[in-house]
C-alpha cells in the first residue's frame, strides 16, 4: 500500500517536472528570444540547440530533460545571475584608468557580450572586468578545477584547468551554446 | 637601482576595491594580473622593506588592496621582471619604482596560465 502511494506521488511529481520543463516556442518568432526556467535563451541560438538538449519535439513545445530541477540551486543561481548582471550594469560607470594603471573604459560591446553569456548560462560564475577592454567570468571549484572564460569585444578566451591538464583556446563570441556546454561539462565532469 | 632582480625581492601590486577583484572564497581573481598595456605593472621593493613599501603605495591610493609576489614566483611561470622607471607627466608624478611583469623578453602579455600562477602566489600585504 505505501509503495502503491509512493509510486503514485512519484509519478504526480515527474509529471509535474515535465510540464515546468516544457517550453512554449510556439509563439517565438525567428527574431525573439525566449525564457526557461529563468534561463534566457536568446534568438540567435543556432537551430541545433534545441536538437541538441531536446526530445520529444512536437509542434507545440519542447521537453528539455537534461536540465534536472534543483530548486535551490536554481533560486540561488537565479539571485546570482541578477547580481552579475547588476555588476556588469556598473561597469558601464567605470571611466578610463579606473584602475589607476591606465586601463581603458570598458566598451559597451563587451559588457552586451558578457550579458547575453550571462543570461544564457545556468550556473552562474564570478565575474570581474579586466584592464584588457575585456570581463571575466571564473569557476572554481574546491578540487581546484578552474574555467575561465574572457569576454572581448568579438571573441571569447577560454581557459580551463581540470585535474591538473590546461587547455586554452579562442571562440567567436555567439558560441554561446558552446560557452554553456563547456560550464555544464565542467560541473559535470570537472 | 639598476635591472637586477635577486629572486626573493618584493613586487607590489594595486588592486582596486571598486570594482572588487575578490572571489566569494575571499582569493583573488587572475584578471588583477592583467594589464591595458601588455605587461603586469608593478612596484618594486628596490630596497625598502616591506612596511614601507606598503605604506607609500596606501598614502597615494588608499582605496586599494596591495598585494606582492616575489621575482622568483615570476620566474617559476617562466614569467621576466623589467625594471621601467616612470618620469611623471602633468599630474602624475615619477615612480623609480614601476617594474613591470613580461611574458618573456620579446613578448608583453602574460598568458593565463602566468596571471593564474602569479594569482595564486600572491601575498595579501593589505586588504580593502
Amino acid at each position: 500500500m505505501i509503495e502503491t502511494i509512493m509510486a503514485i506521488g512519484t509519478m504526480i511529481m515527474y509529471s509535474s517536472q515535465s510540464i515546468n520543463n516544457c517550453i512554449d516556442i510556439t509563439n517565438n518568432s525567428n527574431n525573439q528570444s525566449a525564457v526557461y526556467e529563468g534561463m534566457f535563451i536568446p534568438h540567435n541560438y543556432p537551430n541545433d540547440y534545441f536538437d541538441k538538449y531536446c526530445i520529444n519535439q512536437s509542434s507545440e513545445s519542447y521537453n528539455i530533460p537534461s536540465i534536472n530541477i534543483n530548486y535551490t540551486g536554481d533560486l540561488k543561481n537565479s539571485m546570482k545571475k541578477d547580481k552579475n548582471l547588476d555588476k556588469l550594469q556598473s561597469f558601464k560607470d567605470l571611466n578610463d584608468n579606473w584602475d589607476s594603471y591606465g586601463a581603458p573604459k570598458i566598451s559597451e560591446g563587451v559588457i552586451e557580450s558578457a550579458k547575453e553569456i550571462i543570461l544564457a548560462l545556468r550556473i552562474q560564475p564570478e565575474v570581474f572586468p579586466t584592464a584588457c577592454n575585456s570581463i571575466q567570468l571564473e569557476y572554481t571549484l574546491d578540487n581546484g578545477n578552474y574555467l575561465e572564460f574572457e569576454v572581448f569585444d568579438k571573441k571569447v578566451e577560454v581557459y580551463k584547468v581540470i585535474n591538473d591538464d590546461e587547455q586554452e583556446y579562442t571562440i567567436d563570441k555567439d558560441k554561446i551554446v558552446d560557452i554553456c556546454q563547456e560550464v555544464e561539462d565542467f560541473h559535470n565532469h570537472g | 637601482m639598476d635591472n637586477t632582480f635577486y629572486d626573493d625581492e618584493k613586487l607590489y601590486r594595486r588592486v582596486p576595491s571598486q570594482p572588487s577583484f575578490w572571489k566569494e572564497n575571499n582569493t583573488l581573481s587572475s584578471a588583477a594580473f592583467k594589464d591595458s598595456h601588455g605587461g603586469v605593472s608593478v612596484d618594486r621593493a628596490g630596497g625598502r622593506n616591506n612596511e614601507e613599501c606598503v605604506d607609500t603605495i596606501h598614502v597615494k591610493f588608499p582605496e586599494h588592496s596591495i598585494v606582492s609576489v616575489a621575482v622568483n614566483n615570476c620566474r617559476e611561470c617562466d614569467s621576466i621582471v623589467k625594471y621601467l622607471p616612470v618620469k611623471g607627466q602633468n599630474d602624475t608624478e615619477d615612480n623609480i619604482y614601476h617594474s613591470e611583469i613580461h611574458k618573456n623578453e620579446t613578448e608583453f602579455k602574460l598568458t593565463k596560465k602566468q596571471s593564474q600562477y602569479l594569482t595564486n602566489a600572491a601575498t595579501i600585504e593589505l586588504k580593502k
